[in-house]
């Protein structure tokens, strides 16, 4: 009888242990299997993002992207987003004011926002005070000149931007064909016009209403237009064909696009080198994760977008050409060896000028299109009415 | 973790199986080892003292197997709805677990009423042992 009892009590203690611990993991560490969508334009800079949202879905089986690629422009982008719905939405600066201000996104409480770029942070911030961000920056960009040297032995004099105009051989996204580019057509309009006047548009993202001022900012690029000694693309792809098909020596683009370009050039044997300078003052780009505000995950969509920005992230996208949105990752040792034109890219943004951060930045990019590019295309004269709408496009 | 369906509470379920697995075929072995051996010549009487004891543990681990299995078995038996495969398999070997707690239980506590009947058997014998007083 002994032994049987002795049998019985390992039993029971094994029973206890092991269904009371199971028990207790079961219902407090137990976590539904949950599937979050990623609502995001399309990237053709390369997988860097793409690889971190796949090495999060490896790591974290339990919480899943599932990206949903919305083939969208500047103008249609707010309804290609929420139309489908979705718990995080990439979304370019221009856009955080209007879904903010529709309520489609919830503030987040940020890890860590001390290390963002001062300018990269404004453009994410609630207006309270309170340090919480509409979205936290994914990526920035800025706009930068790309330069080939054909001849190292030559001293390299590194042009400004208005500068260049005044040489041939100089490529930028300055026309524009429908909607999918007429943004980038308003963000290298603004460039040229920062170039030859830094108060056309002030740290705040507020424009000039002077006529005058901005006849005066546009007039150098118009002319160098009409005089043919500048090439005008739409895309970012077909300024970098005509840059290397015709072998410009200068070029406007993003710095994301200058791994693609270097590695290209290295095989071309007029080519020794292509480098990259900063634009005098550089428009703010770059994209930002939110959370929508009816998504039942807030707490999983916070912790994958946690990851998907935090420092590590920051310094494997830097990799891939996207300029970091914290000082952090701008700091690292090896990434500065690896990408030494980081600190120079740094500084742009540090420097740039958001676009005005307003819900209404979508007509104010239509109307400043019209206007600009009939001026510089059509040389019809910018006029009284030019400032007036997009005066009323940003009240 | 990094099988993909695998969770903690899986673990120490299927550790616990694992254990009372063991248990059962290291016990068939002893068996069969001690199987030829004789019996002792004489069991000694047990003594009333040492059956209460006794009594009072088998008590104590019914409630116990009782507490337990009555957690286990809702607990893993909602499981069984899981939606991975590790999900259903734990749930199913949680369920059969909190089953086999209560049986246990069940049989202990009918261990406690023989016990029970002993002790009143022994105070008997033992009243009637006693010399009536001069």
């Amino acid at each position: 009888m002994a032994e049987l009892y002795s049998r019985r009590s390992f039993m029971v203690g094994v029973l206890s242990a092991g269904l009371l611990s199971s028990a207790a993991g079961y219902l407090l560490t137990r976590r539904e299997p949950v599937t979050l969508t990623l609502a995001t334009g399309t990237e053709p800079t390369g997988g860097g993002r793409n690889l971190l949202i796949n090495l999060w879905n490896n790591l974290n089986p339990d919480i899943r992207i599932v990206p949903r690629l919305v083939n969208s422009t500047t103008q249609d982008q707010y309804a290609g987003f929420t139309e489908g719905g979705a718990d995080i939405y990439n979304l370019d600066v221009i856009h955080i004011p209007r879904f903010a201000a529709a309520g489609r996104i919830t503030p987040i409480e940020p890890r860590n926002a001390l290390s963002l770029l001062g300018p990269v942070r404004k453009v994410c911030q609630v207006d309270d005070d309170s340090g919480r961000l509409w979205a936290v920056p994914f990526n920035s960009d800025v706009g930068m000149l790309f330069r080939r040297i054909t001849d190292k032995s030559l001293p390299d004099s590194e042009p400004e931007l208005r500068d260049v105009l005044s040489r041939e051989r100089f490529v930028g996204q300055l026309d524009t064909t429908g909607p999918l580019t007429d943004e980038a057509f308003v963000i290298n309009v603004l460039e040229h016009a920062l170039a030859q006047d830094p108060l056309i548009l002030d740290p705040e993202g507020v424009l000039s209403t002077s006529l005058t001022q901005w006849q005066g900012a546009l007039k150098p690029l118009a002319e160098a237009l009409r005089s043919g000694r500048v090439l005008t693309r739409t895309t970012e792809a077909a300024t970098i064909q005509a840059f290397e098909e015709e072998n410009l020596s200068y070029m406007r683009n993003w710095p994301v696009w200058f791994p693609g370009v270097d590695r290209a050039e290295r095989a071309e044997p007029g080519t020794a080198a292509i480098r990259l300078s900063r634009l005098p003052i550089g428009v703010l780009g770059g994209q930002s994760l939110a959370i929508d505000s009816d998504t039942p995950h807030r707490g999983a969509a916070e912790e994958v977008i946690r990851f998907l920005t935090d420092t590590p992230a920051q310094k494997l996208l830097a990799t891939y050409g996207f300029a970091p949105t914290g000082r952090d990752a701008y700091f690292d040792e090896q990434l500065k060896e690896a990408e030494p034109h980081l600190g120079m890219v740094r500084n742009a943004i540090e420097e740039a000028r958001p676009r005005p951060m307003k819900p209404g930045y979508l007509d104010f990019s239509q109307r400043f299109k019209e206007h600009t590019y009939a001026y510089l295309h059509r040389g019809e004269q910018l006029t009284q009415r030019f400032v007036r709408d997009i005066q009323e496009a940003l009240k | 973790m990094s099988s993909p369906d695998l969770q903690g509470w899986h673990v120490s379920l299927f550790v616990t199986v694992a254990i009372l697995l063991i248990q059962v075929i290291v016990d068939r072995v002893i068996a069969r080892v001690y199987d030829g051996e004789p019996s002792p010549d004489s069991v000694p009487e047990p003594r009333k003292e040492d059956v209460e004891v006794e009594l009072a543990g088998t008590k104590l681990r019914t409630g116990v197997l009782v507490v337990v299995g009555g957690i286990a078995l809702p607990v893993f038996a909602v499981s069984l709805l899981g939606p991975t495969l590790a999900d259903q398999l734990a749930g199913v070997t949680g369920t059969v677990l909190g089953g086999v707690t209560l049986l246990l239980a069940w049989r202990t506590r009918e261990e406690s009423k023989r016990l029970a009947a002993e002790v009143r058997k022994l105070s008997a014998d033992a009243e009637k042992k006693i010399p009536p007083a001069p």
